[in-house]
């Protein structure tokens, strides 16, 4: 058959994927040298970028406020808000939450934008009192984002390697018991933090989220005047341009922030879609790594961009698989007999279902309440959720080939 | 991306029990399949170019020296 090549070429995608996810889970179990603290006083300055929080600032602050006293504080970017996310502000202790309200038409240019102007305040408001920017540390935190109490503890001790220029923390939903879809994106955010980004803490390669990110005011400072970019996932582009300017990014596996999950599939797929489209923008960091990050995390840093597209080539696969099943029943309906064998469910089931079993072990040692067969259950279904990346996929990319570029922010529920 | 999708559901071929030129589908079956397989060795053939353009980026001797050190450079910092 002359498609032959390009029928084991598909199969290569599979054991490439499958090879790299089960070296980085071998990877991420390794241990890091414990860390302790220095004494070393940094401050932190946490930084909310709001454009109508109403619903979620209040709680946010809350935990914010509870952190240690004196060596921290909240800057609430309010991005013309028409809710009251500014007086919600207002109303909390003004010596640990201070108020930056940005006005139209100079506001509302997404949150890269809105973050650029909260670190340009902190450098040019004297709010840091002649502080050294190296003991500056500022953490993006969504508005709904809740903190561990211990976080400050947690993250600390990995600044002490003058080196680290950012710290990413784990990320949860603190709404899991919501439902099946909220369940899964904790699982899916915990499988990312223990697995992919504690591996890439000895790759090099570590990725920062848009939510408890904690980054060095001096590595910021590094990434000149505005460190955020207008990406759609100007996260994802920090990390990035942060490692290939020398800094190192840890992974803290033992504090999170918890943020709430979209309970709503369509919604789910849009915000998807957006990272997805974010991702594609992030090509054009290629010639920056090639260039300037070392070896290892260079080819790490590739794969992770590329992964949009090796998204859309294995999106067809389970199609190809869905035309073969329900061309089979027909078939075997046609012939009055089966036309397969068990073989046809055990190659499939091996090859999509047996990372099930990897992940519901990593999500159970996070939720211990779960039952060693409740967490393989969920780990089969996480399988399945991962589905929603094609059609997110997909999505993306009609956007970007049309040349849309605005989104709505994911609501609040 | 967060979630590394579940690239499994490949192989529709494996344990048919007929000629897959009685079930219908197997066509459209083995077209989405070997389209997959075009577009992984052109992404294969795209690393490799990368790669290439790897090695003429550092064999720059700007590019050089700013990587055999592997110090952060701070030249941008503002410290005011």
């Amino acid at each position: 058959m002359t498609d032959e090549p390009l029928i084991w070429a598909s199969i290569a995608i599979i054991v490439m994927a499958g090879t790299y996810n089960f070296g980085l889970f071998l990877l991420s179990r390794r241990r890091l040298p414990h860390r302790s603290g220095s004494g070393e006083e940094r401050f932190y300055v946490f930084l909310l970028a709001c454009l109508n929080e109403e619903k979620v600032l209040a709680e946010s602050l809350a935990r914010i406020t509870a952190l240690p006293a004196g060596k921290c504080v909240a800057l609430v970017i309010d991005d013309a808000s028409d809710d009251r996310t500014a007086d919600i502000a207002r109303s909390a202790d003004p010596e640990r939450v201070w108020l930056h309200q940005r006005r139209l038409p100079n506001a509302r240019l997404g949150k890269g934008a809105a973050l650029n102007d909260g670190v340009r305040l902190l450098r040019a408001s004297g709010l840091l009192g002649g502080r050294d920017p190296d003991d500056v540390i500022v953490c993006v935190v969504d508005a709904d984002g809740r903190l561990d109490p211990h976080v400050v503890e947690a993250v600390d001790p990995f600044f002490n390697d003058p080196r680290t220029g950012a710290t990413q923390i784990g990320v949860r939903m603190y709404n899991r018991r919501a439902g099946l879809l909220a369940r899964m994106q904790d699982m899916e955010f915990v499988v990312y933090g223990d697995i992919f980004q504690s591996a890439r803490r000895f790759i090099g390669s570590v990725g920062m989220g848009g939510n408890g990110q904690f980054m060095r005011l001096s590595a910021l400072d590094s990434l000149g005047e505005k460190p955020w970019s207008d990406s759609l996932t100007e996260d994802l582009d920090l990390g990035v341009r942060l490692i290939a300017r020398g800094w190192t990014n840890q992974h803290c596996t033992t504090a999170a922030v918890s943020q709430q999950a979209v309970l709503d599939l369509r919604r789910l797929v849009r915000q998807r879609s957006r990272w997805f489209q974010g991702h594609l923008q992030s090509a054009n960091l290629v010639p920056l790594i090639l260039r300037d990050v070392p070896g290892r995390a260079a080819m790490d840093l590739i794969y992770h961009l590329s992964s949009p597209v090796l998204i859309l080539l294995t999106s067809l696969l389970p199609l190809s698989f869905l035309v073969a099943v329900l061309g089979t029943i027909a078939g075997s309906l046609q012939a009055g007999r089966p036309l397969v064998s068990t073989m046809w469910f055990l190659g499939p089931y091996l090859l999509s279902f047996t990372a099930a079993w990897i992940y519901g072990f990593v999500y159970r040692r996070r939720e211990s309440s779960l039952g060693p067969l409740r967490a393989v259950v969920l780990g089969h279904v996480f399988v399945l959720y991962g589905y929603i990346w094609f059609a997110a996929g997909w999505w993306g990319l009609w956007r970007a080939v049309t040349g849309k570029r605005t989104w709505l922010k994911t609501a609040r529920s | 991306m967060y979630g590394r999708s579940a690239v499994g559901s490949v192989l529709p071929l494996v344990g048919l029990a007929a000629g897959p030129e009685m079930i219908p589908g197997i066509p459209v079956a083995r077209a989405l399949q070997a389209t997959a397989g075009a577009g992984f060795l052109l992404y294969c053939l795209t690393v490799l170019g990368l790669l290439v353009a790897r090695l003429r980026l550092r064999a720059r001797p700007s590019a050089a020296g700013s990587l055999a050190s592997g110090a952060k450079d701070l030249s941008a910092v503002d410290r005011t």
